[in-house]
């Protein structure tokens, strides 16, 4: 299972996905300076961290898991190696496997960038403005259990578009679904029944019902994992023609 | 008797209505270059892939190196290398790290990675990526990677497919050294029967998705058809001569006749024929008896010319 890890890790070399992962934190940061430096955002860090961390989960949380699913996905699409790598003398879940593992592990490393990114633009925007200040101080504990619970919700939305990027050769229906539900997303953010929609329970980590949020953790933690053991399972008996 | 490294028994695949295998029995021996013909869309690498495991046939056995493909999956495939359909490689990386790739996840020596690049001639190449590789490098490399493991069988779909002559000419040279460097069987598919011709020991025909042959180049060219050349003038009376001489069904351009009459050909009758040309005052330029090249049993088996390549 190991050696199966280090080859698909490998795999990412000189590939989009990286570039993709590196997009997320890079925006947070640009944005978060400009809006500091700007004098009209949060003026003081508690604020400061769930705004930021509100943008993660409603919008570049699930664009990246999208980009980042499908350029894994397409990393065996593109060039065809299914045939070989399915072909091998290699138990087929620990490939799928280990691809869920990459994934979810760029996808720890991008939240983990985009929590440093939004602490990392504050002080750099404070530097353009005149007599700006943040009140408070910044707490990493409540950074890393937002992005973290956030993260956690997450994974149904990880599992779902992780599937359809493996499952179809071409891009268009994972992306066109990733894009529907993002959109479904912010136009029902206030909904009641939102919270047992995918795409929005890592935004219902910050609803103001603390029970709200704890139900939209387990809820896409639990449906991630079943989502991501039965498409293993499914893909591993699949025929590959 | 000849041990079996690959074995296909009444491999049948249906999808849903069209059946793309219908019964495919192949036994391909050890030390064999077996060629696996057929013309576009016959089922060749449909068989290839069920008999990687890409594909679960609805019927019929499937054994490697006498593992049974379904219950002993891993072992059965731990002795097969292959190249499927086109050289399937990662061109964001360089030669050396697609063959690591693979290198990790069948768990071979670091070492093996230097052989396959000598075994294919890559060494100088393997640093560079691979998108900047010309398809015959592709070729190579993805045959380096086939090797890595060392297999007793290395399956090959389609090899020279899409090279230009240069390259069809190096792959068949490497292709037909591989048994005596490496000890592999090869399986190679290939709708081209002039390449097959050259470098096989074994052929199995398929058509429509059944087997129309399969066995050695030997035992096909015993089933092919013995044609007369004769070529005289004038050509009238060599055409009075040659119906007097009882072969029905000469085919005659110009000066030539094409006699076919498989049964009345022996080396005799050749003989007395060009005694009784010589009688009749006929000048006889050529006169020889040939067997039918493979293009044209392949056609005669496969009874649609317009099929084949």
């Amino acid at each position: 299972m190991i050696n199966a890890l280090i080859a698909e890790a490998l795999k990412l070399r000189r590939s989009l996905v990286l570039l993709v992962a590196a997009t997320p934190p890079v925006m947070v940061f640009a944005l978060g300076v400009l809006i500091v430096a700007s004098g009209n955002g949060p003026e003081e860090w508690t604020m400061q961290t769930m705004a930021g961390s509100a943008i993660w989960a409603f919008f570049l949380l699930p664009m990246s898991v999208i980009g980042i699913t499908a350029l894994i996905a397409q990393l065996e699409h593109g060039p065809n190696t299914w045939s070989h790598t399915l072909a091998l003398p290699v138990p087929r879940w620990q490939v799928f496997a280990a691809k869920v593992l990459v994934t979810l592990g760029l996808m720890a490393v991008v939240s983990f960038a985009v929590a440093l990114a939004g602490w990392a633009s504050v002080p750099v925007g404070l530097q353009f403005g005149d007599d700006l200040e943040m009140a408070g101080q910044f707490d990493p504990g409540l950074a890393l259990q937002l992005y973290g619970k956030m993260f956690i919700a997450g994974l149904l939305v990880m599992a779902i578009q992780w599937t359809l990027a493996m499952r179809f050769r071409s891009f268009a229906a994972p992306v066109s679904i990733g894009i529907g539900g993002t959109f479904v997303a912010v136009a029902a953010t206030s909904a009641e029944q939102g919270l047992y929609f995918p795409w929005l329970m890592p935004v219902n980590v910050l609803a103001s019902e603390g029970s709200r949020g704890e139900l939209a953790v387990m809820m896409g933690g639990l449906g991630g994992l079943i989502v991501f053991t039965l498409a293993i399972i499914w893909m591993s008996r699949r025929d590959w023609g | 008797m000849t041990e079996t490294v690959l074995t296909l028994q009444g491999v049948t695949l249906r999808y849903g209505k069209l059946t793309a295998l219908d019964g495919v029995d192949l036994a391909i021996p050890s030390g064999a270059i077996y060629g696996f013909l057929g013309p576009n869309g016959a089922g060749k690498t449909t068989a290839i892939r069920c008999a990687m495991g890409l594909l679960t046939p609805q019927s019929g056995r499937v054994a490697i190196g006498g593992h049974d493909l379904k219950r002993n999956r891993r072992k059965a495939l731990a002795s097969v290398g292959a190249v499927i359909e086109t050289p399937a490689l990662f061109p964001n990386l360089t030669g050396r790290e697609n063959l690591d790739v693979t290198r990790r996840l069948i768990g071979a020596r670091p070492a093996q990675i230097d052989r396959a690049l000598e075994l294919v001639d890559m060494r100088d190449a393997a640093k560079r990526r691979v998108g900047h590789y010309s398809l015959g490098m592709k070729q190579r490399m993805g045959l380096a990677r086939a090797l890595l493991a060392e297999p007793r069988l290395l399956i090959l779909d389609e090899p020279t497919n899409g090279l230009d002559p240069a390259g069809i000419r190096d792959m068949r040279a490497l292709i037909r050294d591989l048994p005596t460097r490496t000890g592999a069987t090869i399986f190679m598919s290939s709708h081209l029967l002039s390449e097959v011709e050259q470098i096989a020991t074994h052929v199995g025909l398929l058509q429509h998705g059944r087997v129309l042959f399969d066995g050695s180049l030997d035992d096909l060219s015993r089933q092919q058809t013995p044609r007369l050349i004769v070529e005289a003038s004038p050509a009238d009376n060599a055409a009075a001569v040659i119906a007097g001489a009882g072969f029905a069904n000469a085919i005659r351009e110009g000066d030539r006749f094409t006699l076919a009459d498989a049964d009345a050909l022996t080396t005799e009758r050749a003989a007395a024929l060009n005694a009784a040309l010589h009688a009749a005052g006929c000048a006889v330029s050529e006169l020889r008896l040939e067997r039918a090249d493979l293009e044209t049993t392949f056609m005669t088996l496969t009874a649609q010319p317009e099929d084949a390549a």
